[in-house]
């Protein structure tokens, strides 16, 4: 078992700009790090530097104590889990999970052990005489985790590998990948661009974009301290509702205004945005769909923090309606409770929780504490 | 010990008449191991054929005997190896006459099945790839190994795969390069071509095979397969003269042409072309905003003149952004 390291990574193709720009991180042992970010984001790249199948441009990487920027991937102690969880198609179970030990030319004793003992991790001990073809989807994913688990690495990547898996067996591989964690205690970097797959699985999420660290934080910290619009707007389903405006001081209390809406920010967060001098500055609005209310309880303890529009579409999802509401200016999407009887084209009056909203930076859409 | 495994190799040698290249994994037994008894068995290679031999003490008499034998068979097989290997290599290089036909019957294969098209290029000279392919393939297949480069001709009856079904021969090509990753090989491109059902097709599909893997390689450096039916558009593009590129890229792109190649707006474009120009499964697939698609789409209309939200330039700009991204890596 053994932590990552990465000191200052860099990788470019050719003359091309970095597709990842100063990728600097502890990776303690044992931990379950998810890499999570839109497609492009370098999120695959870097964990192609660590497996060894990407040179680093520039930087160190440390694996364990060992700094692996030039050792071959077989010999980096890591196993890989991917997407498309490749199995050898004319092999049964056995020996698709023994075949890289007998390549490392391992005993047929130890192999044996060791084939079983992930078998029976996995729950698939009664599928090893099955070829690939005779195994549903999760049963080869399953395989696939255990060709990597007899390996016994010191770290396990995993590219995505339950993007090819449907939505119901998705979510039941998802706990399954994480309880194999808690009893693998191996440290463990997961690529997704699912976000629902990182706020779940991840002891820490590192965001990524355009080749650049966003955040590194816990999922609870990633969702209600967004470092920047980009996190904010990622992370979330629906997505954090942003509308521009400016930030005016009105007899002693400080108002965000556009064209359609304007309401007073809570005196916490008004003296932040007065000491970084944001008084008379555009700035972005963010608020999540959730922290729009219809209750009268809201409406009435914030009256200054609402507002009213035509609904363009609800959806009703059965525990929540989601509202789309047209503003003029922006378009807002509101999470309300399911019981709420409210329908397309019916005026409504909302309230934000102010308390939960967000300020970012217009320019460098930095949030703003 | 190193001394027995230098009268090893003498004697063996011997028997062979210095022909071939000989290694042992002799060195690998820990020192004060026994080589002698029951378990004095050690492996040695010959041709890259793993063969194994009797210490010196041993090399007497039956033992000698039965060097010899393991020697012969291993020529054999070498020798039977080679000769579809220059079957195939006769095959996709030169042009056809009937009696290739017939050949390929002697050799024991099937005139009527019908062969997958592989081009495999490793940067590895030790060839460990070989038996990944070898087993990922169930050795299905008519093969040629030169230097890096691979040529196999895959028989597909065993593996139920309709040979119609492009997504299926996708899946099993992805599927070996993820285990060839998963191994530790990365540095490595494959090009699989329209299966083939008669001889007279080999040349003309391995030449395909070699186009499309350059091609791919110069516009895609970063993917490592490709599939003829993937990749016509890049396969005509390459063969466009550098000048010609060239100016296509400023025609279409004018002054945005100097600047870096612009991967954001590639992705943004191919995923807008995929999608039908539909501003919101676009924003959805690239996981952005609808508004930072349309401020993206528009930013460039911007810059460039060109609306690419009409789907004639959204095209345009791809192509162009394409042949940019290629003559940037090769440059």
């Amino acid at each position: 078992m053994a932590g990552i390291k990465f000191n200052h990574i860099k990788k470019s193709y050719g003359n091309n700009a970095l597709t990842v720009k100063d990728f600097h991180l502890d990776v303690p042992d044992k931990e379950f790090l998810v890499l999570v970010g839109p497609s492009g984001c370098g999120k695959s790249t870097t964990l192609r530097m660590i497996a060894g199948l990407e040179e680093i441009s520039e930087g160190e990487l440390f694996i364990g104590d060992r700094m692996v920027n030039d050792v071959a991937p077989k010999d980096r102690d890591i196993a890989m889990v991917f997407q498309n969880y490749a199995l050898y198609p004319h092999m049964n179970v056995y020996d698709n999970m023994a075949f890289g030990l007998k390549l490392r030319k391992f005993s047929k004793t130890e192999i044996n052990k060791r084939v079983k003992e992930a078998a029976k991790i996995l729950d698939i001990d009664h599928l090893l005489d099955r070829k690939p073809k005779a195994l549903s989807g999760g049963q080869r994913q399953r395989v696939a985790l255990g060709r990597a688990i007899v390996r016994e690495p010191q770290v396990f990547l995993m590219d995505e590998p339950l993007s090819n898996l449907d939505a119901k067996l998705r979510v039941q591989m998802r706990t399954e990948i994480s309880k194999l964690h808690k009893r693998l205690e191996t440290t463990i970097v997961y690529v997704t661009h699912d976000q629902t797959e990182a706020m779940t699985m991840g002891d820490r999420i590192v965001v990524m974009y355009d080749g650049i660290v966003q955040q590194v934080a816990t999922p609870q910290e990633i969702y209600n301290y967004p470092a920047n619009r980009f996190v904010a707007g990622f992370i979330g389903s629906p997505a954090m509702n942003f509308l521009n405006g400016s930030l005016i001081e009105d007899n002693q209390s400080l108002y965000f205004k556009n064209d359609s809406i304007s309401i007073q920010i809570p005196e916490g967060k008004a003296k932040i945005l007065r000491a970084q001098n944001y008084v008379g500055q555009e700035v972005i609005f963010g608020i999540r769909p959730e922290d729009i209310h219809d209750e009268l309880i809201f409406l009435e303890s914030a009256p200054k923090a609402t507002f009213t529009s035509t609904i363009d579409v609800a959806e009703n999802m059965g525990s929540e309606l989601y509202l789309y509401l047209n503003t003029g200016e922006n378009n807002i999407t509101a999470r309300v409770k399911g019981r709420s009887e409210l329908k397309r084209g019916q005026n409504v009056k909302l309230a934000f929780d102010m308390n939960k909203c967000h300020f970012f930076d217009a320019k460098s859409e930095v949030a703003i504490r | 010990m190193s001394n027995d495994f230098e009268l090893l190799v003498q004697k063996i040698n011997e028997i062979l008449h210095q022909q071939g290249e000989l290694s042992s994994n002799h060195h690998s037994l820990e020192p004060g191991t026994s080589i002698v008894g029951p378990k004095s068995m050690i492996t040695f290679a010959l041709n890259h054929q793993t063969c194994l031999a009797y210490p010196v003490e041993s090399v007497s008499g039956p033992i000698a005997q039965f060097i010899s034998l393991l020697i012969t068979m291993n020529e054999k097989a070498t020798d039977q190896h080679s000769k579809h290997e220059s079957f195939l290599l006769k095959a996709i290089n030169e042009p056809y006459t009937p009696g290739l036909k017939a050949e390929l019957e002697i050799l024991g294969y099937s005139t009527d099945l019908t062969y997958l098209p592989l081009l495999i290029n490793f940067d590895d000279p030790e060839q460990e790839w070989r038996a990944i392919v070898d087993d990922y393939f169930a050795k299905q297949f008519i093969s040629a190994i030169t230097n890096g480069t691979g040529y196999y001709l895959i028989s597909l009856k065993e593996f139920s795969i309709d040979l119609e079904d492009k997504k299926a021969i996708e899946e099993l090509g992805i599927g070996l390069v993820e285990i060839l990753r998963e191994e530790g090989f990365d540095k490595m491109t494959l090009s699989f071509t329209e299966p083939v059902n008669t001889i007279k097709d080999w040349k003309s599909s391995f030449g395909q095979a070699e186009t499309i893997m350059r091609a791919g390689q110069f516009f895609h450096p970063e993917e490592r397969i490709f599939f003829t039916w993937n990749t016509p558009l890049e396969v005509m593009l390459f063969n466009l003269p550098k000048e010609d590129r060239r100016s296509f890229i400023q025609y279409v792109l004018g002054a945005k042409e100097n600047d870096t190649f612009d991967s954001e707006m590639y992705r943004t474009l191919k995923v807008f072309l995929q999608e039908n120009l539909n501003i919101s499964e676009t924003a959805r697939k690239l996981f952005i905003h609808r508004n930072t698609l349309i401020y993206r789409l528009e930013k460039f209309t911007a810059e460039t003149g060109r609306d690419i939200r009409n789907g004639n330039e959204a095209f345009l700009v791809y192509l162009a952004l394409l042949l940019e991204k290629g003559l940037q890596q090769s440059d």
